[in-house]
């Protein structure tokens, strides 16, 4: 290890920490408080990161908590990525692995608390995009082209008032397309199991729609219709649902 | 490739209205840090796109760790190269330091010893830099606040001998050599009147914070100080009249007072020889 690396490595280590080694300081030499400047300036950055991103994990798992995985994190798998914006996925893996199980126990809530954030955080930042030449325009007999950046998640906790209660419903996240923030559709079920069907990118609407209606035991009747066309005009305004794949 | 001259402004998501509808007139042009855009779709994305409709475009990076020890990405260095390209900048800068180490990214900027290895080491990946990315490297002297270990050069020197063995340009920040001055007890006037000034391209000048106790940390949330006005006319005084930008990453203030620090930049700049 050549002088410049271990020098490197002690700073690092200063940063990363749960606390400065005491040999780090040393090797490095200087007034110990100055390199905490350091470790304040590299530690606060990625809090605030996280705490952007993951605001209803914060929420759940309380301060506590969430200060200890980030401790344990950056001193056991310190982010890997140089961009500031892929730190809290990586958070998010890194805390779902370390917790497995126990995620739930603080607050049942919390796992998709974790999902949500991640889910949002992606929407807003993903550059995700289908190449306009493999796009036509929608047809019940092609399969459907809907956004990749958009989002779906599964959720059984909501936030009515200052409660958390029991509702399962699927939440669609997708980005605004004029605005670019990102908005929220709560789906029913069948219209959750319409995209999850739609959404393979090969098999054709009419297709995907007959599957589902069949193992759900209901039929394509007049309401199911005009329900149906409401929820392709939804997604379309809000350009969730872009086209059709062009036939090959 | 557009031409850049006078006094650009970094390219942030709270200031991007009031550029796009109220730029004073003498803001000419912005920085953009590719790693905020590369990637990045929605709001980011057309923020950029905006951008670059309006103004000639000059990139500033924050991770190409011209100190670090492991060897630069290549996918990373092929997308970045890309981003240039597109943005059409003159040459690309980036900072005086360190920033992962053992493939861990720290995000900050990270001390350099002022050694003759570090010298070496710098140098050899600006040279690899240049080749990779097809432009110009501009490399830029941090604010440090604490050297580790023992140094062998000051860092004027430390920063000529870089410059002098990469054959890279200077972005020469006035605002990180006075903090630097007033922490480590030396003459940010002396600083500037050693470095080799033919080889600057490109001036920042930012605001900083001074602790109670009289401590100063690199921020860009501040005004700019008098004394970084004064540092910047001696600066310029050895440069000629090169492009200078004002740094804002926080504390936004209301936009017609950083309307006015560009104008007082520009007339600073005006006063300049060419």
């Amino acid at each position: 290890m050549s002088d410049l690396d271990g020098r490197q490595r002690a700073i690092a280590r200063v940063c990363l920490g749960e606390a400065p080694p005491a040999d780090a300081l040393a090797l490095l030499g200087g007034d110990p408080r100055r390199w905490q400047v350091y470790r304040d300036l590299v530690r606060t950055r990625l809090w605030r990161a996280l705490l952007e991103a993951l605001p209803r994990t914060y929420a759940a798992a309380g301060g506590e908590r969430f200060g200890g995985w980030f401790t344990r994190f950056l001193d056991e798998a310190p982010p890997r990525t140089r961009f500031v914006r892929e730190v809290a996925p990586a958070f998010g893996a890194w805390v779902r692995a370390a917790e497995g199980e126990a995620l739930s126990r603080p607050a049942p809530w919390l796992p998709e608390a974790l999902a949500l954030d991640l889910a949002e955080h992606h929407v807003a930042l993903s550059d995700a995009r289908l190449d306009p030449s493999e796009l036509a325009a929608f047809s019940m007999d092609l399969p459907a082209a809907l956004d990749p950046a958009h989002r779906r998640v599964r959720v059984r906790w909501a936030v009515e008032g200052e409660a958390v209660v029991e509702r399962p419903r699927t939440l669609l996240l997708h980005r605004h397309p004029t605005l670019g923030s990102v908005e929220t559709l709560e789906l029913s079920a069948l219209g959750a199991d319409l995209l999850d069907a739609m959404d393979d990118g090969a098999t054709p609407v009419t297709a995907a729609i007959g599957g589902v209606l069949s193992r759900r035991g209901l039929s394509a009747d007049g309401a199911f219709a005009e329900a149906f066309a409401g929820l392709l005009t939804d997604l379309m305004e809000r350009e969730v649902l872009l086209g059709s794949f062009a036939p090959i | 490739m557009a031409r850049v001259e006078g006094v650009g402004l970094g390219l942030r998501a709270p200031l991007v209205g009031d550029l796009m509808t109220r730029a004073p007139p003498s803001l000419r042009w912005v920085e953009v840090s590719p790693e905020n855009h590369m990637g990045r779709g929605g709001f980011f994305e057309r923020m950029l796109a905006d951008a670059r409709g309006r103004f000639p475009v000059v990139t500033h990076g924050l991770s190409l760790g011209l100190g670090d020890r492991a060897p630069p990405d290549p996918a990373f260095l092929r997308a970045l190269r890309a981003f240039l390209e597109s943005v059409g900048t003159p040459w690309h800068s980036d900072h005086l330091c360190f920033g992962a180490v053992d493939g861990a990214h720290l995000h900050d900027l990270l001390p350099l010893p002022f050694t003759r290895e570090s010298v070496r080491a710098v140098a050899d990946r600006v040279r690899l830099l240049e080749d990779a990315l097809g432009l110009p490297i501009a490399v830029e002297n941090i604010s440090w606040y604490a050297h580790p270990g023992d140094a062998q050069m000051s860092e004027a020197d430390f920063l000529g001998e870089v410059l002098s063995r990469s054959d890279a340009r200077l972005l020469l920040d006035v605002n990180n050599a006075f903090v630097n001055a007033r922490n480590h007890g030396t003459d940010a006037r002396d600083f500037l009147r050693r470095i080799p000034a033919d080889r600057v391209v490109q001036i920042h000048v930012a605001g900083h914070f001074t602790g109670a106790d009289g401590f100063r940390i690199d921020t860009h949330g501040e005004p700019v100080c008098a004394e970084v006005y004064e540092l910047l006319e001696l600066a310029l005084s050895r440069t000629g009249r090169v492009p200078v930008l004002l740094e804002r990453d926080g504390g936004f203030p209301p936009f017609d007072e950083l309307a006015a620090e560009v104008e007082r930049l520009d007339a600073i700049l005006r006063r300049a020889a060419p």
